[in-house]
């Protein structure tokens, strides 16, 4: 047979499972890989090594987990927070927040601080982790209550081992945290270095059912109050219900206020929901008005006014609008100008339901506590019709909330698991219901479905989605707006998800099912008018058998990713465009376990931010972006690493003599006999990408001079300088790697690839000085291609020994790998050309064809690995094959 | 012109549309393995195709002790010799050509000797010149004919192009073989079988 050529063009199934190997009748077959490590799949078809990671900080307590969180203000402003046991911190701009003097405020006594106070005292910032009231600070200190500490940090409620199950929603400022065992609250942004954790309060619900048992009723001993008794008939009250609400429905009959007025004078004061009437009969001379109070009796309101001369008798009434008198007010009858005769006033309000809410203060016993009434309570009789607030201590707290229809809702108490609560519209603390109900009313709707599975994810698509552990249900009103009479719920699909907070791309969301391995989309299907999806991981289901994913979060720009982390610390990617067909999956590992993932808006580009558990702590790390720069000594290709670049750029001028003299505006810094690295200049262009020695300095000149010999160097016939120069000082020790202490790092040193090193004392040190490095745990990018398969005329390629002799790589911006037939028969292939020595090799695009080194093999594959600190993008692969 | 093997085996690589090596002794990509495998035989196949005039030798021969059935003296087989042309004496120098010898394997010494029933034997033989320098161009392209006709299916997968080559390498070598007669300069006399009979 002879030497056939077929060519892959794209990789966008990205790595498929072992199950599919045969399944070369799939088109996916055609675009799939059997390994993807560390490579990314583009959209467009091709693969690129994923970048490395920089170190920003170590987490707080290295030996619990700590979890990203981003909280995105604007594009432009966004923070990653570290949630950690019982504390959060704040990263923005690629580092962590901290505070200096000048922010803080000097420390006094005595003063009360409480935990999460900074001050300064000496010099230091300081950070009290036991509340006290100051005496001497020595003795504080000793004591422990206060640590050195200018990281930024607000202490919160949430135990280590709950961080994970958090559930956030976002609005502007505001982080609104959730959690079955806490109390919702809010995270709100006041400044970088200013960030307040608050109480989410409601004080009008919501609430659960009402009481039906007739053996159950409560009482209050004063309708209004600060602190009233509460007595129940019946075990209602329980310790855990301080704090919670409770409702008490009073029937208050209707009223009547009689009076003869013979002189200006007022009624007495009777209670009214919306209507009353007025009655008079005599004969009279005067004027006669009615008036409102809703605070009381302290200040009243004219409502209507009457009068007769001896001519004229009332018989009237007036309704209150109920939106702006929501609560039950107080109306009497005031003559206000008497002339003669005797008016008989009867003033009478309709019967109605007293809504009161009173908050529990203190539990004595399941029979009696004391409560702050809140709304006023109709009468001190004990009534049936009471309601118990539905989140407390005792009932617990939603899990987990979503913004919709400008209305904020929450789901899933631990006691009513299938709940849904949403607040007023517009009026994000209030659950209030009128009496007749308005569109505007807080909402509470329950999910009727088979079986009891708690919510656990709110998302907004629209209608709101509410996905539980047994079921997906759509929560909207037909084609109008939400509002508490046209609210439905509708089960979607029976899939049931898992705790994992979904991700949103575009207009659907892409959720992990309910055994937690099994990823799915969920999106709005015309067709069938209801939300549906499929099994995105159906392909490559081996990356998720016998693993459970903790985290994700979706990468828009540049590339459409979805970043997975799995339950033993590798991280998966999933390259997501459904109009375009592409579903490519990849797996990334490092040296160390990925343990949460956040993905941040940075520069006009989404950054992934993780927390990985290394040999040296639990970092916080982001992973670089791809560069689009093709200059070797810009790549950063390591891991849990840092870049060394610091260039002097105030260059304003550099004369054309010998030898040249360097004028900076700033003071440089350089020393006689420093190395530096100079390009970027525009003009004087001989002196780019040349090391000089430095020479005769002062605080903002100095002269170049040969790097080896000292001579001056001859800048006579030099172009004029025009501008642009970068300087770089060259360095051989390179510090501050002390979270690598004791690791094998890679290094990349002006675009060159130095022998690893381990670090010693935060430490490396390299043969040659170089301006600009990259210094991190080296990691190996694999990428394995399928066995090949075409139409041949005597029917398949598979099962017949298959030998690839050459291969045509079509690389964009690469250098460095190691081809070969399989991962165990590598050689090092690509070997770059240098165009001089001294200059790093260039970064190539374009065909490199090598040789494979493969004998007659069953299955034909082409296995790639990039071990170098450098980048490499595989737009193409052309085997040359022959069949046996 | 000095030639390398790295030389050599580029232009048997060149005849695969192969990359070039850079050096052959430290490069590990399946071309230069390949090469590396390949060329010892080849070169030493190349030795055996006729006399190449630049690696012909003649030389005294090393008796030894040994003991062939048939033979009165056998002699070591040189081992720098690729392939023994002729086993003479002084006496017949000028026929050396139809003189009697024979190769053999002993495996008691586990050597192979030469026989022959001469008492001070000389050879002609092919010396295995591995300095590459002194070989003759002809020779340099020959190995690399052939070392790309042995190494075309292996690195191209395509067995025709080895036949191609192969006819190539036979070409040069009939070429080489022309041109080394003009260099003997010590022809054997000719005489008609008339005037042999006349004794």
């Amino acid at each position: 047979m002879t030497v056939v050529r077929k060519i892959q063009t794209s990789f966008s199934s990205g790595e498929l499972s072992p199950s599919l190997y045969s399944r070369v009748d799939l088109n996916r077959y055609n675009t799939g890989l059997r390994k993807c490590k560390n490579f990314i799949v583009h959209p467009h078809g091709g693969v690129s090594n994923r970048a490395g990671t920089k170190h920003v900080a170590e987490t707080k307590d290295s030996t619990k987990k700590s979890r990203l969180v981003k909280h995105i203000f604007s594009e432009t402003q966004a923070y990653q927070l570290e949630f950690g046991d019982e504390y959060v911190r704040f990263f923005r701009n690629h580092g962590q927040l901290g505070l200096t003097i000048a922010d803080t405020d000097a420390w006094t006594t005595p003063t009360a601080y409480v935990v999460g106070d900074f001050v300064d005292n000496g010099g230091l910032v300081y950070y009290c982790i036991v509340a006290h009231t100051s005496g001497t600070f020595a003795t504080d200190l000793a004591a422990g209550k206060w640590v050195q500490q200018s990281i930024y940090e607000v202490p919160t409620p949430y135990a280590g081992a709950d961080i994970f199950d958090l559930k956030f929603e976002r609005s502007a400022d505001v982080l609104y945290i959730f959690h079955k065992d806490y109390k919702t609250r809010t995270l709100s942004r006041y400044g970088d270095t200013d960030w307040r954790v608050a109480e989410y309060e409601s004080e009008d619900g919501p609430f659960m059912s009402e009481n039906i048992s007739t053996a159950l009723t409560m009482a209050v001993s004063a309708v209004t109050g600060t602190a009233v008794d509460v007595t129940t008939v019946g075990s209602i009250l329980d310790d855990d219900h301080v704090n919670a609400l409770f409702k008490m429905v009073h029937y208050i009959p209707g009223q009547v206020a009689t009076t003869a007025f013979t002189s200006t004078a007022s009624s007495t004061e009777i209670s009214c929901f919306t209507t009353w009437r007025l009655i008079s009969h005599g004969t009279w001379t005067g004027k006669i008005r009615v008036e409102k109070s809703t605070d009381n009796g302290s200040t009243w309101t004219a409502l209507r006014d009457f009068s007769s001369g001896d001519d004229f008798n009332i018989n009237t009434y007036g309704t209150e609008d109920i939106e702006a008198n929501p609560y039950p007010f107080l109306v009497r009858c005031t003559c206000y100008s008497y002339t003669s005769g005797t008016a008989n006033v009867d003033l009478t309000t309709d019967n109605y339901f007293n809504t009161g809410i009173i908050k529990m203060l203190t539990v004595a016993s399941a029979t009696a506590g004391t409560a702050e009434v809140l709304t006023a309570v109709g009468t001190t009789a004990a009534t049936v019709a009471w309601s118990e607030g539905a989140w407390s201590t005792y009932r617990g707290f939603p899990s987990v909330g979503a913004f919709n229809e400008d209305r904020l809702c929450f789901a899933a108490t631990e006691d009513e698991p299938m709940n849904i609560w949403m607040t007023r519209t517009g009026n994000y603390e209030s659950f209030g219901v009128s009496s007749t109900l308005l569109a505007t009313d807080a909402i509470n709707i329950k999910l009727l479905a088979r079986q009891l599975n708690a919510v656990n994810n709110l998302i907004s698509l629209g209608d709101l989605a509410a996905m539980s552990t047994g079921s997906e249900w759509k929560i909207g009103a037909d084609r109008t707006t939400l509002t508490p009479s046209t609210v439905y719920a509708r089960p979607q699909s029976y899939r049931g998800t898992s705790d994992v907070t979904p991700a949103i791309i575009g207009n659907q969301m892409i959720y992990v099912q309910a055994n937690g391995t099994v990823v799915r989309n969920y999106s709005y299907d015309y067709s069938s008018d209801s939300y549906t999806g499929s099994d995105l991981r159906i392909l490559s289901e081996h990356l998720f058998n016998n693993y459970n994913i903790v985290e994700m979060d979706y990468q828009q720009d540049p590339n459409s990713i979805v970043w997975i982390v799995r339950d033993d610390g590798i991280m998966l990617s999933l390259t997501y465009m459904e109009e375009q067909d592409v579903i490519a999956w990849s797996w990334h590992e490092t040296e160390g376990d990925i343990e949460s993932v956040s993905v941040i808006p940075q520069d006009g580009y989404d950054e992934v931010w993780m927390t990985v558990n290394r040999d040296g702590g639990i970092f916080v790390e982001y992973m670089e972006q791809r560069l689009t720069s093709t200059d070797p000594s810009d790549q950063y290709y390591v891991d849990c690493g840092l870049q060394y670049d610091n260039s002097i750029t105030d260059i304003t001028g550099i004369t054309a003599a010998t030898p040249p003299v360097v004028t900076t505006t700033a003071d440089h810094g350089l020393s006689d006999g420093d190395l530096i690295d100079i390009e970027g200049v525009v003009g004087m262009t001989e002196l780019n990408g040349n090391r000089y020695k430095v020479a005769n300095k002062a605080a903002k000149t100095f002269e170049l001079t040969e790097e080896d010999t000292g001579d001056d160097i001859v800048g006579a016939d030099y172009t004029a300088y025009v501008s642009g120069a970068e300087v770089r000082k060259c360095y051989s020790t390179f510090s501050g790697l002390s979270h690598l202490e004791g690791q094998t790092v890679a290094i990349l040193g002006n675009g060159e690839v130095y022998p690893q090193q381990v670090v010693a004392s935060g430490e490396i040190t390299i043969s040659r000085a170089c301006s600009k490095i990259s210094v991190g745990l080296p990691y190996t990018s694999d990428f394995e291609t399928l066995n090949v398969e075409m139409p041949i005329k005597t029917g398949t390629l598979q099962g017949r020994p298959v030998k690839i002799a050459n291969v045509t790589f079509r690389l964009l911006s690469s250098r460095g790998g190691w081809i070969g037939p399989n991962e165990d028969t590598l050689y090092e292939a690509f070997t770059p050309e240098r165009l001089s020595l001294g200059t790093a090799p260039l970064l190539f695009s374009g065909d490199v064809r090598e040789g494979l080194g493969a004998g007659y093999e069953s299955g034909g594959r082409i296995f790639y690995r990039q071990v170098d600190p450098l980048p490499v993008t595989i737009s193409a692969v052309i085997p040359e094959l022959v069949a046996y | 012109m000095s030639i390398s093997k790295t030389d050599i085996c580029n232009l048997a690589l060149n005849h695969l549309a192969m990359k070039s090596l850079v050096n052959i002794d430290t490069e590990t990509t399946p071309s230069a393995t390949a090469c590396n495998l390949y060329y010892e035989p080849v070169r030493d196949d190349t030795f055996r195709e006729f006399r190449w005039p630049f690696a012909t030798v003649r030389a005294a021969l090393v008796l030894t002790t040994d003991e062939v059935l048939g033979w009165t003296y056998i002699y070591l087989y040189p081992v720098k010799a690729v392939t023994i042309w002729s086993v003479f004496d002084e006496s017949t120098v000028d026929d050396k050509d139809t003189q009697e010898y024979e190769v053999i394997f002993i495996p008691g010494t586990n050597r192979r000797v030469i026989c022959t029933q001469k008492e001070t034997a000389y050879a002609e033989y092919t010396y295995k010149v591995e300095d590459t320098t002194i070989y003759d161009a002809k020779f340099a392209q020959a190995i690399g004919y052939k070392l790309a006709a042995m190494l075309a299916h292996q690195l191209t997968g395509s067995a025709e192009l080895g036949l191609k080559l192969l006819e190539a390498y036979q070409g040069i070598v009939g070429e080489a073989k022309r041109i080394s007669y003009s260099e003997r300069l010590k022809k054997p006399v000719q005489t008609s079988s008339y005037q042999n009979s006349r004794g």
